[in-house]
């Protein structure tokens, strides 16, 4: 029977336009990488500048940051993803009120992972994660990244 | 027969950036759990603020450092399709570890609240 558990790598990003190399390592009993998903928090005393565009009716959604993985076992990069803010859960949310409006935590949708399937054989998976925020923002902005990977056993 | 229920755990946050744990006994005419879901009377500290671990019967489904975000559910998603499934058989004496981080990120305040995770349970009935 085929068993699906979940791997989190946390990754600390204290600088701006950070770029940090890491490996996740598998249990040996991975069989394949099955999912990938990206989430994080921002670690106490980050002051985010507030979006440039913060007045229009269409927000920009930040971009966070870049996360690209490649398995040892194959050539070339089996995922690249973004990590980015939700700006614009209210838009064209005909609920919304000037006392009330939609929020990420009100109104998202189901999480999934993204689907990849990729030989985990060897166990070791190379990342590559660039800080983008820290960047946008001109300053040093700290996180917490968790980058889940989904193997099937 | 078969007939499918939804149960509802609960645990209480009174104190910030501190761990709760607490198992959860699950009746024994539970014969399958068909999915999981987390939530709580003040959504924005468990979207925030929240991670846990969920075990059930020393299974380890979610390990620690999940974010809570991941299975909480918006009311956009339709109310049928609102539980993260996962699928477990036999379950027998069923027990759910529930442990629950809560973790400053600096957009909320804190303030006591509840989180409660609901499973979509399969039941049979006793004969």
């Amino acid at each position: 029977m085929m068993q699906e558990q979940v791997c989190i790598t946390p990754l600390a990003i204290n600088k701006a336009g950070q770029v940090k190399h890491f490996q996740i390592r598998l249990p040996k009993t991975a069989k394949k990488v099955i999912g990938v998903e990206i989430g994080g928090r921002f670690l106490n005393g980050s002051k985010l500048v507030p979006n440039i565009n913060s007045d229009a009716l269409f927000k920009r959604n930040q971009l966070v940051g870049e996360l690209k993985l490649q398995s040892c076992e194959e050539a070339n990069v089996f995922f690249a993803g973004e990590l980015r803010l939700d700006s614009n859960m209210a838009y064209g949310d005909y609920t919304k009120n000037t006392q009330w409006i939609p929020e990420v935590f009100t109104h998202q949708m189901q999480t999934f992972e993204d689907v990849v399937i990729t030989n985990a054989d060897s166990t070791v998976i190379n990342g590559m994660y660039k800080d983008n925020i820290g960047l946008q923002n001109q300053q040093s902005v700290s996180y917490l990244l968790n980058v889940y990977l989904w193997y099937s056993k | 027969m078969l007939k499918i229920v939804k149960k509802r755990y609960d645990i209480q946050i009174a104190e910030a950036n501190k761990s709760v744990s607490k198992t959860f006994e699950l009746d024994k005419t539970v014969k399958r759990i068909k999915g999981v879901l987390v939530t709580s009377d003040k959504d924005d500290l468990l979207y925030y603020r929240g991670s846990q671990k969920i075990e059930i019967n020393n299974q380890e489904y979610f390990p620690e450092n999940y974010e809570s975000k991941l299975l909480m559910s918006g009311i956009n998603v339709s109310p049928n399709e609102r539980y993260y499934k996962i699928d477990t058989t036999n379950i027998g004496n069923g027990i759910i570890k529930l442990s629950y981080t809560d973790a400053d990120d600096g957009r909320t305040t804190f303030a006591a609240y509840r989180v409660s995770l609901y499973v979509d349970c399969e039941t049979e009935d006793e004969l």
